[in-house]
C-alpha cells in the first residue's frame, strides 16, 4: 500500500491491452451476427444498462463526484435528482419525434423545419459546448495520470490527447457492449472497495461517517430556499436541473446519437430508461465517498489537496492493495478513453455532416469524406487540449461540464422545442431566439443567480421571442411541418385509418408502454426526493 | 436534406409488377397482439410494404447486412443478417407500395451516415449487384387515441416489424403514403383494388 508499485502499472498495462484485445476479439466476431449492427439485443438488459452509463462520463464522475461531495456534501445531488423527470419529457416528446424523422443528426431536423441557418447554428452551439466539455473529459484522466506518475499534468494532458485521437481515428478502442459492463464493474468495485477500507480504518466505523456528515450538515439534500442565489437549491435543480439534462440528453448530438442508431423506438427509449434510474443512485454513491472521505480526513488530521479532483485518486493509490490500484486507476482510464473516443466521433460527424459535407463538398465521395472526418478528429482533438489547459482552474470535473453546458443548452433546447411544439414558429424566430437566448444566458452568468437557472432563462427567452419574432415571418410550409406534424392527423387520412380500423381484427386494451415507462420514471423520483428528505430529517435530529 | 438533390436527378423507376419476394414473417399474430398493445392499439391487421434492399459485405456473395429503403424515406433500414425470402402468395394482408427505386447514390450515402455514426463498420461496402424490390412484413395497429376537445377521437397508426416486432415510425410516413395511394386508387377507379389483391406501386 501506499504508492502506484511496477506491480500496479503491469496491472494497468494487462487491463488497458485485454480490454482493447476483448474489443478487437468480439468486435469480429459480432460482425456476423446481429449485435454488431443493433447494439446488443440479444444481450441482457442490464448489460445494456452498465455500458450506457459507461458512456455517461463516468471517469468524470469517478474523479469528479467525490471531490464535489467532500465539499458541499449530498447538497450537490439536487443537479441530478431531476433526471428521471427529464428522461421522462425526452421519451413522451422528443424521442418518437426524432426517431420518426429518419435523421442522422438531430440538427437535420431543424433545417428541414427552419433552413439551414437554424442548424448550421446549433450545431455550432453543440461543437463548441462539446468541444469545451471534452477538454474537461480530457483532463479528468490526464490528471489521474499526474497524480500516479507525479508528472506535471500538462504534460499528462497532452499524452492523453495524442493516446485519445490516435486510436479515435483508427477506429476506437471498442464498441462492444461487454467491455462497458467490465469498466462499470471495475469502477463500481474501486468505490466500494473505497468505502469497506475507509470505514475499516475509521475508529466508529460507519458511526463516525454519519455523525460527521450529520454534524456537518452534508446530508441536507433538500434546500426549499427560493432565493435565486441559493446554487443547489431543489427548485434551482427542478427548474434549471431538468432542462439542462433534457437538453443533454435530448439535443447534445453525443448523447441523442444512440437513440437514432437504434433500430426502434422502444430501443432508443429503453437507454434513456437505464440512464433515468441508474443516474441517480450512481452519483449519489460518489457523491457519499466524497463525505467519508471528509469524514476519513477529519480523523486521520489530514490535509486535502487543494485540487479537489486529485482527492479520489490520491486515496485510490494511497490506501488500495497492490494490484488493485492498478486495475481500479486503469478501469478510470479505459472509461474515459470510452467517453473521449465517442465525444470526438460525435464532434466530427457533426462537422463533416452538417458543415463539410453540406456546405463544402456536398458531392464528394466516400473516401474523401472519411478523410475529412479524421482530420475533423484531430482538430477537435486539439481544440479539447488547448480547453484542457485550463479545466483545472474550473473546479470539480463535474460541475464544469455541467456549467459548460449551461451556457448553451437552454437556448438550444428552445429551438428544438419551438420546432416541435409550435406549427407558427419559422426561421426568422428561431435564429432570433438562439441568438437572444444565449444573450440573456450571458447576461444571467454575470449575477450571483445559481448557474443552474441559466438553462431556463435560455430556455424561456429563445422560447418567448422565437415564437413572438416568428409571427413576423410567413407562417411555415406543410412541408417544414411534415417531420413535426404527423400525417395522420389530417381529415382525408383520418378518414382512410377509421375505415382500415373498422375492419381491422379487435385486441382490447392496455395501459400504453410509453405511459408506463414515465409513470415509473415519476415513481423513482418521487422515491428518490423521499428518501433524501428522511436522511436529511435524520440528520436533523 | 442533403439527399434531395440526388432525389430529383434520381430515374423515375418504378417496382416491377411482377411478384415481389417477401421477407419471410417472424412475428405471428399471436405475438403481434400483446406488443401492439403495449403501443396502446386496439385493433389490428397483418401488411406488408414493399422496399428496395442492397446487400453490404466485403463481397457480394457473403453479405453481412442489408439497407433497406424508399426514395421517399429520409433514411434506411438496417437489416443484419440474412434475407429470408420467400415467393409472395395470396393472403388477407394489406400490400402497399413503400415507394420509388432510390438511386445507387442515394443507398452510398445513406450506408455513409451510418458509418461516420459508428466508424468500425467502415471496411464493409455496398454490393450493387444485389439491389432488388422485396416485401417487408408489418402489422399495423389502430388506437381510437384520446378525446381531443377541438378535433374529436383521433385514429392513430403503430407501425410493428414482423421480422423483429419493434415499432418502425420510422417507415409510418411510408405506411400512411400507402395507404393514401391505395385509396385514391380505389376512388379513382383506375387500378380497383380490394383487400389482399392489390400490389405495390414501388
Amino acid at each position: 500500500m501506499g504508492a502506484f508499485t511496477w506491480w500496479d502499472t503491469a496491472v494497468l498495462i494487462v487491463y488497458v491491452v485485454g480490454i482493447a484485445w476483448v474489443g478487437a476479439r468480439f468486435g469480429k466476431d459480432q460482425e456476423t451476427t446481429q449485435d454488431y449492427f443493433l447494439g446488443g439485443r440479444k444481450i441482457p438488459g442490464w448489460a445494456i444498462g452498465l455500458s450506457v452509463m459507461a458512456t455517461q462520463a463516468s471517469a468524470i464522475t469517478f474523479i469528479g463526484a467525490p471531490g464535489w461531495g467532500f465539499e458541499g456534501g449530498l447538497e450537490r445531488l439536487a443537479t441530478f435528482i431531476n433526471v428521471p423527470l427529464a428522461m421522462a419529457v425526452l421519451i413522451v416528446v422528443l424521442v418518437p419525434i426524432f426517431h420518426r424523422a429518419g435523421i442522422y443528426s438531430i440538427y437535420e431536423l431543424l433545417e428541414r423545419r427552419f433552413g439551414a441557418l437554424t442548424r448550421s447554428l446549433a450545431a455550432l452551439l453543440f461543437l463548441i459546448a462539446r468541444g469545451l466539455a471534452t477538454g474537461v473529459v480530457l483532463y479528468a484522466p490526464a490528471l489521474v495520470l499526474s497524480v500516479v506518475t507525479g508528472w506535471d499534468v500538462n504534460l499528462t494532458i497532452v499524452l492523453m490527447a495524442v493516446i485519445a485521437v490516435s486510436y479515435t481515428v483508427l477506429g476506437g478502442i471498442s464498441a462492444v457492449i461487454w467491455t462497458d459492463v467490465i469498466q462499470m464493474f471495475v469502477l463500481w468495485l474501486g468505490a466500494i472497495l473505497s468505502m469497506v477500507l475507509m470505514v475499516s480504518s475509521l475508529p466508529g466505523g460507519w458511526g463516525d461517517v454519519f455523525a460527521y456528515g450529520a454534524a456537518n450538515g452534508m446530508f441536507d439534500t433538500i434546500d426549499l430556499s427560493l432565493d435565486p442565489t441559493v446554487t443547489y437549491s431543489l427548485w434551482a435543480g427542478l427548474i434549471g436541473g431538468v432542462v439542462m439534462h433534457i437538453a443533454y440528453f435530448g439535443t447534445d448530438q453525443s448523447q441523442i446519437q444512440r437513440v437514432l442508431t437504434s433500430p426502434s423506438i422502444a430501443e432508443g427509449q429503453r437507454s434513456l430508461l437505464i440512464g433515468g434510474y441508474l443516474l441517480v443512485p450512481q452519483m449519489l454513491l460518489f457523491l457519499f465517498i466524497g463525505v467519508m472521505l471528509a469524514a476519513y480526513y477529519q480523523q486521520h488530521g489530514l490535509t486535502a489537496p487543494e485540487n479537489l479532483n486529485e482527492l479520489f485518486p490520491r486515496y485510490v493509490v494511497n490506501a488500495f492493495p497492490v494490484g488493485v490500484t492498478g486495475l481500479v486507476i486503469a478501469g478510470v482510464f479505459a472509461a474515459a478513453m470510452s467517453s473521449l473516443d465517442s465525444a470526438l466521433n460525435s464532434l466530427s460527424a457533426v462537422t463533416v455532416r452538417d458543415f463539410y459535407a453540406r456546405y463544402l463538398k456536398p458531392e464528394a465521395d466516400e473516401k474523401h469524406y472519411l478523410k475529412a472526418s479524421r482530420w475533423a478528429t484531430i482538430f477537435w482533438g486539439l481544440y479539447a487540449t488547448a480547453f484542457a489547459f485550463f479545466a483545472g482552474n474550473l473546479g470539480p470535473v463535474i460541475e464544469a461540464v455541467n456549467r459548460i453546458g449551461s451556457w448553451f443548452y437552454g437556448a438550444l433546447l428552445g429551438t428544438f422545442l419551438l420546432a416541435v411544439l409550435s406549427r407558427r414558429s419559422n426561421g426568422r424566430g428561431a435564429v432570433t431566439g438562439i441568438i437572444l437566448g444565449m444573450t440573456a444566458v450571458w447576461a444571467v452568468s454575470q449575477t450571483d443567480i445559481s448557474w443552474l437557472y441559466q438553462n431556463f432563462v435560455g430556455l424561456v427567452v429563445s422560447v418567448g421571442v422565437g415564437y413572438v419574432v416568428s409571427l413576423t415571418a410567413p407562417a411555415p410550409t406543410q412541408e417544414q411541418l411534415s417531420d413535426v406534424v404527423i400525417d395522420e392527423t389530417a381529415p382525408d387520412m383520418q378518414a382512410i385509418l377509421k375505415g382500415r380500423s373498422g375492419d381491422a381484427a379487435e385486441i382490447g386494451r392496455d395501459a400504453r408502454l410509453t405511459r408506463r415507462r414515465c409513470i415509473g420514471l415519476v415513481i423513482w423520483f418521487v422515491l428518490s426526493l423521499a428518501a433524501l428528505g428522511l436522511l436529511q430529517w435524520w440528520a436533523n435530529g | 436534406m442533403a439527399e434531395s438533390t440526388a432525389d430529383a436527378k434520381r430515374a423515375s423507376k418504378k417496382a416491377p409488377e411482377a411478384a415481389i419476394p417477401r421477407l419471410s414473417r417472424q412475428l405471428d399474430a399471436a405475438a403481434a397482439k400483446p406488443k401492439l398493445r403495449h403501443f396502446g392499439a386496439d385493433r389490428f391487421e397483418p401488411a406488408w410494404l414493399s422496399l428496395w434492399t442492397l446487400a453490404i459485405g466485403r463481397e457480394a456473395e457473403e453479405p453481412l447486412a442489408w439497407l433497406l429503403a424508399a426514395d421517399n424515406l429520409p433514411r434506411a433500414l438496417l437489416l443484419p443478417g440474412e434475407l429470408s425470402l420467400r415467393p409472395a402468395e395470396n393472403d388477407d394482408a394489406l400490400v402497399l407500395g413503400g415507394g420509388r427505386q432510390p438511386t445507387l447514390a442515394q443507398f452510398e450515402r445513406w450506408w455513409l451516415w451510418e458509418r461516420l455514426a459508428r466508424p468500425r463498420r467502415w471496411p464493409l461496402r455496398l454490393q450493387p449487384v444485389t439491389l432488388r424490390a422485396v416485401e417487408f412484413p408489418l402489422w399495423l395497429g389502430y388506437s381510437q387515441g384520446r378525446l381531443s376537445y377541438r378535433q374529436g377521437r383521433k385514429t392513430q397508426l403503430i407501425v410493428l416489424s414482423g421480422l423483429s416486432g419493434e415499432a418502425l415510425g420510422a417507415l409510418k410516413p411510408a405506411v400512411l403514403a400507402g395507404l393514401r395511394d391505395r385509396a385514391n386508387a380505389r376512388t379513382s377507379a383506375i387500378r380497383p383494388a380490394t383487400k389482399g389483391q392489390n400490389t405495390a406501386s414501388g
